[in-house]
C-alpha cells in the first residue's frame, strides 16, 4: 500500500445528522402515500391523431381535385337538397346536444 | 454486525416493505445510510449536499425496491442505485460538485497563508478524486470506500474486473499528475 492508498483508504466515514433517518423515512412515507400520475391519455391521443390525419386527406383530396370540375358538378346536382340536408344536419345537432344534455344531468343526480 | 447477518435482516426487511410496511425501510435506513453518506461526501465533500443526495438516493431505493432481486447482496445493489443518483446529481448540480479550479484555489490560498501540513495536503489529495472524469472517479470512490476490495467494486459498478482496475490505474496516474502540478514539494514526495 503506497502514501495515495493510506490516505484515500483513511477517509473518515461520515455520521448522519441527528434528524437524517426521520427525515429520510418523512420522505419516503410521503412518496407511498402520493397519487401516482395520471396515466398517459393515449386513447385520446390515438383518436386526435386519426381525426386530424383523416382531416388533413380530405384537405388534401379538396385541394388536389378542386380543378378538375368534379366537385362543382357534385355541388350542381345536391342543389335542389341542400335545404333539406341543412334541417337535417340542425334536427341531427338539437338531437346530440339533447342526448349529452341527458346523459350530464344523469351524472350531476 | 457480520455481513451474513445484515444481509439476513436486509432481505427480512425488504419482504416486510413490499408487502406493504412502510416503516420496515427504517431498518436499511439506520443500516445503512453512514455508507451512502459518506460515499455521497466523496462525491461533493459538503455535508449538507451529502445529506441531500444520500436521501434522494433512499428514496430512489425505496421506489424501486421490486427490481431487487437478490442475485447480489442488497448493499451491493443499494450502493449501485446510490452510485447512479450520485452520478445523475452531480450533472444535474454542476457547480455544486468539487471543481479541479475549487481545489487549485484552495491549495493556492493555503500556501500563502501558511505552511501546507499533513492533514491539508490529505484532505486536498481526497478532494481531488471528486475533479476525476465520472469513469475514473466512480471507481476510486468505490474501491477505497469498499476497502480496496476490487471484486466488489466491479460488481457494483457492474463491470469487468480488469476494466476496474485498468480504470482504477488510470485514476492513480491523472492523480499523481495532478498533485504533483498543484504540490509542488511536499506533494511529490508524498506521492
Amino acid at each position: 500500500m503506497d502514501e495515495l492508498d493510506r490516505i484515500l483508504s483513511a477517509e473518515p466515514r461520515l455520521e448522519p445528522s441527528a434528524g437524517f433517518t426521520a427525515e429520510v423515512m418523512r420522505s419516503v412515507t410521503l412518496a407511498s402515500t402520493a397519487t401516482p400520475p395520471p396515466p398517459f391519455p393515449w386513447i385520446q391521443v390515438l383518436l386526435g391523431s386519426a381525426a386530424s390525419g383523416a382531416l388533413a386527406l380530405t384537405g388534401v383530396l379538396l385541394s388536389v381535385d378542386v380543378d378538375s370540375g368534379v366537385w362543382l358538378q357534385l355541388a350542381k346536382e345536391l342543389e335542389p337538397v341542400l335545404p333539406y340536408l341543412g334541417y337535417t344536419a340542425l334536427t341531427l345537432t338539437i338531437v346530440l346536444g339533447a342526448l349529452r344534455l341527458q346523459r350530464e344531468l344523469a351524472i350531476a343526480d | 454486525m457480520s455481513r451474513g447477518e445484515a444481509d439476513d435482516l436486509d432481505v427480512a426487511d425488504v419482504q416486510r416493505v413490499l408487502q406493504g410496511s412502510t416503516a420496515a425501510f427504517a431498518g436499511i435506513v439506520t443500516r445503512w445510510q453512514g455508507r451512502l453518506l459518506s460515499l455521497a461526501w466523496r462525491y461533493c465533500h459538503d455535508r449538507t449536499i451529502a445529506e441531500d443526495m444520500a436521501q434522494e438516493a433512499f428514496l430512489k431505493a425505496f421506489r424501486s425496491l421490486h427490481t431487487f432481486r437478490g442475485d447480489s447482496a442488497f448493499s451491493t445493489w443499494l450502493t449501485a442505485v446510490a452510485i447512479n443518483c450520485y452520478r445523475s446529481w452531480m450533472r444535474d448540480h454542476e457547480p455544486a460538485g468539487v471543481s479541479l479550479d475549487d481545489v487549485l484555489i484552495d491549495v493556492r490560498v493555503a500556501y500563502a497563508t501558511e505552511t501546507l501540513d499533513a492533514r491539508r495536503r490529505e484532505e486536498i489529495v481526497r478532494r481531488m478524486v471528486a475533479t476525476l472524469p465520472p469513469r475514473y472517479r466512480d471507481p476510486t470512490v468505490l474501491y477505497y470506500l469498499n476497502e480496496m476490495d476490487l471484486a466488489e467494486t466491479a460488481r457494483t459498478l457492474g463491470l469487468p474486473t480488469g476494466t476496474v482496475k485498468a480504470r482504477l490505474h488510470r485514476a492513480r496516474e491523472l492523480l499523481k499528475r495532478r498533485l504533483a502540478s498543484v504540490l509542488p514539494d511536499a506533494g511529490r514526495d508524498m506521492l
